[in-house]
């Protein structure tokens, strides 16, 4: 099999609902786009990914995986992933394009090896369960009271659990956090999420408060790469300390993570591919920690991290990030949580989703080949 | 795809091994060994199958025990491509039960090969192919006479190997005689490297290391015990030239991250038998990946598991040789066709769905001496 083609049709979102996840986000809604990738094989066989989501618009990436990735791919076996995503890396470590992009492709090459296998690709991978519970992640809300109105909206629609993405100022944090907890009870499963957003000892002050709560885990306190406060912060705490959610660099940022036990969990994103997703989830379990997958940011790439997720042993949750409307785009299904709080294995082959194709004719803004 | 596992069958025969040595201190191996065929069957009709046994490691009847009494019954009835979910537990039951680790490995390469069969492709390209054809290194055997050693080196030669592993034996002043010996006869040119089967003490060791490196060794394989992780460390700190471990079960998936931690070891050996299977050992070359670690495969007991960490060596983004143990004859045996090592040193993927390799049943059941 050889790829003859790699397409990139940029399409429109124009009712993305307005919302904000944080500083790093800023606030967003109205106008934006995603991009459809295609690969296309002398077989007939496509792979499809998306690029984009509704904070960060699909022109980020895309000229660079059409002029940088595009030539690597061009008359290569599309099962040759290994060997591609070797070349595609060295591409992205020095900059000349992003790991959102190298991802997006190899995520339409795991498309095409299912497609060609008959499988899908949490079969492919190895299947470990085929249901998953999911838990409901909040935007960021100006109130209190509505964090308190979702969290409890969520336990009475069967969600499994909730996760905070809280305003980032400490003590606010606390308070939002123990409104929630009153307003849920002691028995329901809850998480915090700071966002990369405290120093060392707010960051502490905000994990003791939410052990007393019996918080679930506590989710990037810290700066990025803040590997020597990360290993004090985590050593001093009981509850599960979980960073690497960007892991810049791929598979080689973990290392300084684990060697410096400066987390108890690992996180990753299937934005930067299946393939760096699961061998550093692998890793993670090597090492006794759960490696929880991060949302995906498009409907596509959700899709494609519900199949990483029903082939780990060692990650509990399918993150679903609220308002739903800000990540269902481009597709005809959305992937559904039942009414006990679980999202199901996908059993097409390949990615297993059927995209809107007329939706994309109809908001194409161009193609890029 | 729903498919299920109907059946899990064992054929047990036995060959004839000829004698040889890797070291002078574990008896050797030859004769008459017990080996088995391992058949996992699908209401699919499509099967996968895997020899157990080792020419020259024990446990077929541990491993054949394994899977009729414990985990024949995690098998039957479940979806074989739930690979993930078998494993994990297989894995989990292995000490409480004292398990076989060759079954655990056999079950697993059963189950790719019935995954790359429903799929169309050989089980490198299932993972993802990173190369299409792999560099060898030549293993020759221990020698009791030094002068032999320089002779097979010239010999291996002629097949172009990337690279030519010893076993000198142990005992500081022979090894050191004959590798320099053989690096004289070889010239500055021949990659060489040293597997010492776990026959020094740290001070000999680093000793011998240093030797290594004035001949400019490409590795030091296997010099302590396995278990001695502490001394590796302080081995692999002291020594420019890379130090490898890892050719027993004791390095697996579950211990390597206690040499990783120590920075015990610049080469990890892993292979598809001691490991577990395919799915283990893949992981290895993972953590290797995540850590800038070398990893090297080792060879694997029997030809299905050679063929199987063949694939892994084709899917693996780091660079390994693939191990050729000589005579060729001892590993080969059980399948109708082998891996053949090019003109210029390399083994060829394989082309046909799953392993790519058949079982030689014709030759088997000449011998065959149970069922289960």
């Amino acid at each position: 099999m050889k790829i003859t083609d790699v397409t990139l049709t940029l399409f429109a979102w124009d009712d993305i609902p307005r919302a904000s996840y944080g500083k790093h986000t800023g606030v967003f809604g109205g106008s934006g786009s995603l991009g459809l990738l295609t690969i296309s094989t002398d077989e007939g066989i496509e792979g499809h990914s998306f690029l984009g989501s509704a904070y960060q618009p699909a022109e980020s990436d895309a000229g660079s995986l059409i002029k940088v990735l595009k030539p690597i791919l061009m008359g290569q076996d599309p099962l040759d992933r290994e060997r591609l995503g070797a070349a595609m890396h060295k591409r992205n470590q020095t900059l000349h394009t992003t790991s959102r992009a190298v991802g997006c492709v190899d995520i339409a090459l795991w498309d095409i090896a299912g497609k060609a296998a008959g499988l899908p690709v949490y079969q492919l991978l190895g299947a470990f369960r085929h249901k998953a519970p999911a838990y409901a992640a909040s935007p960021v809300f100006d109130t209190v009271q509505e964090y308190v109105d979702e969290a409890v909206s969520c336990k009475e629609n069967h969600w499994g659990a909730y996760k905070i993405h809280p305003p980032m100022l400490w003590k606010t944090d606390i308070e939002v956090c123990s409104a929630v907890r009153r307003a849920v009870g002691d028995d329901y499963t809850l998480m915090l999420d700071s966002m990369y957003g405290y120093n060392y000892m707010e960051a502490l002050r905000v994990g003791r408060a939410i052990e007393e709560m019996g918080y679930y885990w506590y989710e990037d306190p810290l700066a990025i790469q803040d590997v020597y406060n990360y290993a004090k912060l985590t050593e001093k705490l009981d509850i599960p300390v979980m960073a690497t959610e960007q892991a810049p660099g791929g598979l080689d940022a973990y290392a300084p993570f684990i060697m410096a036990r400066a987390t108890d969990y690992l996180r990753g994103n299937v934005r930067g591919g299946i393939t760096t997703l699961v061998r550093s989830a692998h890793v993670a379990e090597a090492f006794r920690m759960n490696y929880e997958v991060h949302h995906g940011g498009n409907s596509l790439l959700n899709v494609a991290s519900l199949h990483v997720v029903m082939a780990l042993r060692n990650c509990e949750y399918f993150e679903v990030l609220l308002p739903r409307t800000a990540h269902t785009w481009g597709l005809q299904v959305d992937i559904e949580i039942d009414r006990d709080g679980f999202v199901h294995a996908l059993r097409e082959p390949g990615l297993g989703a059927k995209i809107d194709v007329d939706l994309i004719r109809r908001k194409k803004i161009a193609v890029l080949a | 795809m729903k498919i299920s596992i109907t059946n899990v069958d064992l054929v047990v025969f036995t060959r004839e091994i000829e004698r040889g040595a890797y070291s002078p201190r574990d008896g050797g191996f030859g004769g008459t060994r017990e080996f088995a065929v391992l058949t996992i069957g699908t209401d699919q009709g499509v099967e996968g199958h895997c020899l157990i046994g080792g020419y020259s490691t024990g446990g077929t009847r541990h491993a054949i025990d394994s899977i009729v009494n414990f985990l024949r019954r995690e098998l039957v009835g479940h979806n074989p491509l739930s690979r993930e979910a078998i494993w994990a537990r297989m894995w989990a039951l292995r000490r409480r039960r004292s398990l076989s680790t060759a079954a655990i490995a056999g079950i697993d390469v059963a189950l790719w090969d019935i995954a790359g069969k429903i799929a169309g492709l050989p089980i490198y390209q299932l993972i993802g192919a990173a190369r299409e054809k792999v560099k060898t290194c030549a293993t020759a055997m221990y020698w009791e006479e030094p002068g032999a050693y320089p002779e097979n080196v010239l010999a291996l030669k002629e097949g172009n190997y990337a690279l030519i592993k010893l076993f000198p034996g142990g005992g500081l002043e022979r090894d050191i005689g004959i590798c320099q010996a053989v690096r004289k006869a070889a010239g500055a040119d021949t990659k060489l490297a040293v597997d010492a089967v776990f026959a020094y003490g740290r001070s000999d060791a680093l000793r011998l290391g240093r030797a290594l490196e004035e001949l400019d060794f490409e590795w030091l394989e296997d010099a302590l015990v396995d278990t001695d992780i502490e001394g590796y460390r302080e081995l692999s700190r002291a020594l420019d030239i890379p130090v490898a471990a890892g050719d027993t079960e004791y390095l697996s998936l579950e211990t390597l991250p206690e040499y990783v931690l120590r920075n015990a070891v610049d080469i990890v050996r892993a292979d598809v038998a001691f490991k577990g299977g395919i799915t283990p050992t893949k992981r290895m070359a993972d953590i290797c990946d995540a850590f800038g670690l070398r990893c090297e495969l080792h060879h694997a007991t029997n030809a299905s598991m050679n063929i199987a960490t063949l694939h892994v060596a084709l899917a693996m983004k780091g660079d390994t040789h693939f191990e050729v143990m000589h005579p060729v004859s001892l590993h080969s045996y059980g399948l109708t066709d082998y891996f053949k090592v090019d003109r210029d040193g390399f083994v060829q993927a394989p082309e046909q769905p799953g392993l790519g390799f058949d079982i030689d049943w014709d030759r088997i059941r000449k011998t065959q001496t149970a069922q289960f």
